[in-house]
């Protein structure tokens, strides 16, 4: 490694240099939750981070905590980061996009992160050293890579990335596609037709298709209502589908003559084989449907910069240690969250978050040539059916046999009570599990 | 009797103390008139202490509140034996937005209030009026002194302050009246915590700052000495 590659760590610093890097918080090397003076030494290990959205802005704060003698480098595509939770909220206009909208300031200066705004365009695992678009080469001693998601287009007759920017759009990235998709929403003609297609599993947010499914019933409810949601499901079940149908039964007349919402399974035929973007048709099993927006999210694998480093299997998804999350095809690089195969655990930000808590524990235990622990993750998932109605799910995992699986009896769902406060409760639950989770992702 | 000293007293009060900024109401929540009030009191329906019961388990109101109202915790307000215009006027106020900590412990209340209808808000007061407060069970004895003082308040008030006893609305032993919610038995920390909203501006739902005014000059020591001079009280 050259001082030229990773000039940032491993030049002589001087108080100024610091100051420059870290922020003044890095000045106070002791600080609460800074780094030590040994994380400036030239000696000092460096973990490196692909990502700085929920699993790898969690792995850089948690890895902070665990090891005050590291250093942390994150790199990031983008300045800002649009959170996937809660981005339904914006298609009906209960959120906006603003208030869904981190980045990364805190993480750099409270736990002195260092944080390259650029793109990654490669890796050599052999020198270890990432390179990215603007000729940057860095260093690294770990690898932890957390690049969410990709889509298969491919799957679809006539679609194509080009027409899920300009006419079908999956809304499942959050930023420009959740407003586009709140635009279709508000121009569908009264007595129009919405159609939400989700994809195959394994895909992420497994209960959002369903979510954005209520919004819209609800938003019809409120400004249209002899329009209708169509879900053309591949699938015969969904996550937490019992309590989210008996909403749907309550709230939009799921099952009835005037539903809001009517619900094609896969064995109904509701899988989509293909569309038609300039005659707004999907064709599937069941037959052709006509609508005035589609909503495709199309089938899923792990994200690009997972298939370009070659992280991915046959699958298309990240196989990784379950204790540690440690690929296991690529010693020393870590992959985190959406894009890898954790078996029971959905494919969420919560499940990222919680990923992210171990393998920092993990690195830092390898770095300190300390036995690993034993895993235990979590995850839980807040939807909502209405603006007022909520449903839930939630679990904590270990590993048996070789697989990451609901520990005990600690998986649930929202259960359907007769009780009308239960789902009132559990819509404000979300709101406070909103506002803690992005804290303890982004500050 | 009782509106006439809390519009009295509101009257001598210094009325023209700015609204805060917000936090604890929601912007152009309707604010109460005495006459607004007192009409609104008067056109509710009547309560029925039965459907009360059921509606206070089926609203899951027992989760934070207690089997009959009676806090379980230092988080949450013990609301058994209430007078029924007190809870009527405090759903009313969470529901209307008078009351409004948004992400906060009361958006849980307003959200539920907006499920209720008027019948509803009705019966659970008339549940909680038929309840009967009990002391809290983890009060700290005040020394003599300072029990002395908060008794006086309490009982005699403070002219030189132009603080109305205590009693004089919410009873001789905290039991409270109409409007004017019991004390007896409250959970000291939300008893704090209201009076220092009320003191600090962040709440006003009271009519003409019938109670707000009387919590400018109290000091932190005499509020957390009156809280437990209260939970330690018994209406019997």
């Amino acid at each position: 490694m050259s001082q030229q590659e990773n000039k940032v760590f491993d030049s002589k610093i001087t108080r100024r240099d610091l100051i420059k890097v870290f922020g003044v918080s890095a000045v106070a090397a002791t600080g609460l939750f800074g780094a030590s003076e040994k994380a400036y030494a030239k000696s000092a290990g460096h973990v490196v981070i692909l990502g700085g959205g929920i699993g790898g802005s969690t792995f850089a704060k948690y890895l902070r905590f665990a090891d005050p003698d590291v250093k942390i480098t994150i790199i990031e595509q983008y300045p800002e980061y649009i959170t996937c939770p809660r981005s339904n909220d914006v298609i009906v206009g209960y959120h906006t996009l603003d208030e869904l909208t981190f980045n990364l300031d805190t993480v750099k200066s409270k736990y002195n992160v260092n944080v390259i705004i650029d793109k990654v365009t490669d890796a050599d695992f052999d020198k270890k050293t990432v390179s990215t678009a603007k000729g940057q080469t860095v260093s690294y001693d770990k690898l932890v890579v957390s690049p969410g998601i990709d889509f298969k287009f491919e799957d679809y007759e006539g679609m194509s990335k080009e027409i899920a920017e300009t006419k079908i759009f999956h809304g499942y990235k959050a930023g420009p596609q959740t407003l586009a998709l709140r635009k279709q929403l508000l121009a569908v003609p009264q007595g129009g037709t919405a159609i939400i297609a989700p994809p195959k599993n394994p895909f992420r947010c497994p209960p959002g298709p369903y979510e954005r499914a209520s919004f819209f019933a609800e938003y019809f409810q409120k400004h249209n209502p002899t329009a209708k949601v169509i879900v053309l499901d591949p699938k015969d079940h969904f996550t937490k589908d019992v309590p989210f149908k008996k909403a749907w039964e309550r709230l939009y007349g799921y099952k009835t003559d005037n539903a809001l919402i009517e619900w094609v399974s896969g064995s109904e035929g509701g899988g989509v084989m293909g569309v038609d973007a300039d005659n707004m048709t999907v064709e599937t099993m069941a037959g052709t449907f006509k609508a005035d927006m589609i909503n495709l999210i199309p089938n899923q694998r792990a994200g690009k910069l997972a298939q370009k480093l070659g992280l991915t299997d046959a699958s298309g998804w990240c196989p990784i240690d379950r204790h540690s999350f440690e690929s296991t095809i690529q010693k020393e690089v870590y992959v985190l969250g959406d894009s890898t195969i954790a078996d029971a655990m959905p494919k969420s930000g919560y499940a990222a978050n919680s990923q992210a808590k171990v393998c920092a524990q993990a690195v830092a235990d390898t770095l300190k040539d300390r036995p690993l622990g034993r895993a235990i993750y979590s995850n839980v998932c807040y939807s909502l059916a209405g603006e007022n109605y909520g449903v839930s799910i939630a679990a904590i995992y270990e590993v048996r046999d070789g697989f990451i699986q609901p520990k005990g009896k600690s998986a649930g769902v929202s259960p359907i009570t007769d009780k009308p406060a239960q789902p009132i409760l559990e819509a404000v639950y979300q709101k406070n599990w909103q506002r803690e989770f992005v804290k303890d992702v982004f500050s | 009797m009782l509106k006439r000293t809390l519009l009295a007293a509101a009257l001598i009060g210094f009325t023209g103390v700015a609204i805060a900024d917000g936090h604890g109401e929601k912007p152009h929540a309707n604010p109460w008139s005495n006459f607004s009030l007192d009409n609104t009191l008067q056109s509710m329906p009547a309560g029925d202490a039965t459907r009360g019961q059921s509606l206070h388990s089926q609203m899951m109101c027992n989760s934070c509140h207690g089997e009959n109202g009676e806090s379980p915790s230092r988080n949450y307000a013990s609301i058994n034996g209430q007078p029924a215009e007190y809870t009527v006027k405090m759903m009313l106020d969470y529901r209307d937005g008078r009351r409004w900590e948004d992400y906060k412990q009361a958006n849980i209340m307003v959200k539920l209030a907006q499920a209720l209808d008027d019948q509803q808000i009705a019966d659970l007061a008339a549940f909680y009026a038929q309840g009967s407060t009990q002391a809290w069970g983890y009060t700290k004895p005040l020394d003599q002194d300072m029990h002395n003082k908060v008794d006086h308040l309490v009982r005699k008030g403070d002219f030189g302050r132009m603080i109305t006893p205590c009693a004089s609305c919410h009873g001789a032993k905290g039991e409270g009246n109409e409007i004017a919610p019991a004390l007896a038995g409250q959970v000291p920390e939300y008893f704090v915590r209201t009076m220092q909203a009320y003191k600090d501006g962040a709440r006003h739902n009271d009519v003409n700052e019938g109670m707000s005014q009387f919590t400018h000059d109290l000091t932190d020591a005499e509020i957390e000495a009156l809280a437990e001079y209260y939970a330690s009280l018994n209406k019997q």
